[in-house]
């Protein structure tokens, strides 16, 4: 009976044992786990991202300045040409016609001015002539030898060929005009001619043909891209056109350096420098809603080296170095938090006493306490670094921002554990809360 | 002295030697069939009533007392308050927080005023199955005896755990079958149930059952088996509340 009293007694010892073994092994430790990283001094580069689009330095679009069907097409897209170089034939029949019916006019017009000028001559000694003859009659009634009426009739035929070559010399002026504009319309035929017959104003390489030999050619205009017949690029000289953001805009200066992927050409890199900044927003395209637009500057790099089968219109990125800084401390650019902090009248900050137990993970963060006269709330930069297995908010002022650390100007020092992640956790934590650290993680 | 009815062939009062509160105290673990007879023979439910309430009471105020204990009584009921489904809020906390100082005279109260009640309330049930449905004849006070005099398991529990509690800084059930498995979530209904299940529940329905097997003159494993039965189904409704709950 009493060893059966005695195994009871170590049964329940045992299992008692066992419970606070249990209890202690399985504990479940308070806070949650986060990744921590300590604070060193780092080399820094503050990248500004822009995407655009490949452009050469020199871009011509040529377009038909007389319209007609397109008889001869001597490129192909992606043909290299020299300046000069023959491109298209518009057929010239209409427009040698036109030169061909002018010189006829020019010469029929010419003719016709001869003739007149003929009759000018003739209208002349038939004035000389009238003349002559009312003279005479003058004579003869001052001497009472004729009649009055002969004499008036002399002096109305006078008049009469005065009226005639006055007519006739008009019609010379008036022909030697018309000559003029038959001459006139006969170069413009000449000119319209001689524009049926294309050729490249650049060294470079066709980058577009929008047009088939057989079809028409219209007369380009500045506002219908449509009438664009070939695009020809400068490729010796090329730039990134992108897009920066209006937020990264005042960082970036003339002659920042610059490097450039090319979508199209991946795992390389090449030089560039920035060699011209808008001072406008990039105007969205048509159809797009302005307010859902973000506003854009056109930022232009021009590339340093020469890349080879590069082609304009590839999409690339720009990643402009708008500043460097060397042996700085650095952050963790996830383990920065924005916490609103009160300040007194000196602009200290005001701490509120540490909460007399943990925060529990699934509660919510107390909400602010009430400001005393001369308090102010300021939404301010910071941390949160590990001391103790709790958190403390510690604000910090920043310098650059690089590709994954912020430059911290004051508030940390090098080897101080701030809490970098999960992100969740960083965004709802507080000052006081307990925390586990990843030994992964750290 | 005339025995009770249901009592009155267990043995004679004259054979069987009177026990002491504290020989009753250690009776119920070590022999708790004699202690039972003894105690069906000459129920006697007040003292052991008042000494399991006072060290229960004592036990829990000693805790709640220290900072660790009235920090942990905050985390409990807010983890009681998401346990049935009803959000933490800054208002709720701040509720709970203005308790903390009081934590500890709260909790005597609570022992004192519900401990009695619960042990009455069990009694009474158990009374109306074993009399009326399963015509046995036994005196409210002797079922009540029993039942009080169980509440020293609950008193070991206390005194067990209260130690556990503070190392561990939390009231969470440290003696319920939810220990041995962690990886359950406490807010699933597996993790509810077995966080419902304590040892010491057990094996004072056990300890019950001994003392009711006694009394009654029926075999101790029916009873057992019913008590716990009853037992779990009543753990597995909390559970399943807790559960859909904290699911809502």
């Amino acid at each position: 009976m009493k060893g059966k009293k005695i195994l009871i007694a170590l049964g329940v010892i045992a299992l008692l044992g066992a419970v606070a073994a249990a209890n202690f092994y399985f504990k479940k430790d308070v806070g949650v786990t986060v990744a921590v990283e300590g604070i060193k001094t780092r080399d820094l580069e503050a990248i500004v991202s822009a995407s655009g689009k490949i452009q050469p330095k020199r871009l011509v679009n040529m377009s038909a300045d007389t319209s007609g069907r397109v008889v001869d097409l001597a490129v192909n897209e992606g043909d290299k040409v020299t300046r000069g170089q023959f491109l298209l034939q518009i057929d010239p029949k209409s427009l040698r016609t036109r030169v061909d019916s002018g010189s006829a006019s020019l010469e029929a017009a010419e003719g016709s001015l001869d003739q007149q000028r003929q009759a000018v001559e003739t209208a002349r000694v038939q004035l000389d002539q009238t003349q002559k003859n009312a003279a005479r009659q003058r004579d003869l009634w001052n001497q009472q030898l004729t009649t009055r009426e002969t004499l008036e009739r002399a002096e109305n035929d006078v008049r009469a060929a005065e009226s005639q070559l006055r007519e006739r010399e008009k019609q010379v002026t008036s022909q030697a005009a018309r000559i003029n504009q038959e001459r006139a319309s006969l170069e413009s035929a000449r000119y319209d001619l001689s524009k049926v017959r294309i050729e490249s104003p650049i060294d470079g390489i066709v980058t577009r043909r929008n047009i088939q030999e057989g079809e028409t050619a219209v007369i380009g205009t500045m506002n219908n891209a449509g009438t664009v017949l070939l695009t020809l690029a400068d490729m010796s000289v090329i730039q990134a056109e992108v897009e920066v953001d209006e937020t990264n805009i005042p960082n970036v200066s003339l002659g920042q350096q610059a490097k450039i992927t090319i979508d199209a050409l991946p795992d390389r890199t090449f030089k560039g420098h920035v060699t011209e900044i808008g001072n406008s927003p990039i105007q969205p395209a048509a159809g797009s809603s302005q307010s859902t637009q973000a506003t854009n500057f056109k930022v232009v790099v021009m590339l340093d080296e020469q890349i080879p089968d590069v082609r304009p219109g590839f999409t690339c990125t720009a990643d402009i170095t708008t500043a460097v800084r060397q042996g700085v401390v650095a952050v963790p650019i996830p383990a920065v938090a924005v916490r609103e902090l009160i300040y007194d009248a000196q602009n200290q900050i005001v701490k509120d006493p540490r909460p007399t137990r943990p925060r529990r993970p699934s509660e919510p963060v107390p909400p602010p306490r009430e400001l005393t006269p001369g308090e102010t709330r300021k939404e301010t930069e910071g941390v949160f670094v590990v001391r103790n297995g709790l958190v403390e908010f510690v604000p910090v002022k920043l310098g650059i921002s690089g590709d994954k650390y912020f430059e911290v100007l004051s508030g940390l020092k090098a080897g101080d554990e701030v809490v970098t992640g999960p992100y969740n956790s960083v965004r709802s934590m507080a000052e006081g809360d307990p925390v586990k650290v990843d030994p992964q993680k750290r | 002295m005339t025995s009770p009815k249901g009592a009155a062939s267990l043995a004679p009062t004259d054979i069987v030697p009177p026990k002491g509160l504290l020989a009753r105290a250690l009776g119920v673990f070590f022999s708790p069939r004699d202690t039972y007879a003894d105690i069906a023979l000459r129920p006697r439910p007040l003292p052991a009533l008042i000494l399991v309430l006072a060290l229960i009471a004592a036990t829990q105020y000693a805790f709640l007392s220290t900072s660790v204990g009235q920090r942990a009584w905050v985390d409990q009921a807010l983890t009681q308050q998401e346990a049935w489904g009803v959000p933490v809020t800054p208002q709720s906390v701040a509720g709970v927080e203005r308790m903390q100082p009081r934590a500890a005279i709260v909790a005597v109260v609570a022992i004192l005023v519900v401990a009695p009640m619960v042990m009455a309330g069990m009694a009474g049930i158990l009374i109306v199955v074993f009399n009326a449905i399963l015509g046995g004849d036994a005196k409210f006070k002797q079922v009540f005896s029993i039942v009080a005099h169980s509440g020293f398991i609950g008193v070991l529990q206390s005194v067990f755990v209260a130690p556990l509690n503070y190392a561990r800084e939390t009231m969470s059930s440290a003696t319920s079958i939810g220990v041995f498995l962690p990886m359950l979530d406490s807010q699933s209904f597996l993790g509810a149930l077995v966080g419902s299940i304590d040892l010491f529940q057990i094996w004072s329905l056990l300890n019950v059952s001994i003392g009711l097997g006694v009394l009654y003159k029926r075999r101790t494993s029916p009873i057992a088996w019913g008590l716990l039965t009853t037992g779990f189904v009543i753990a597995l409704i909390i559970a399943g509340i807790k559960a859909a709950r904290a699911g809502a």
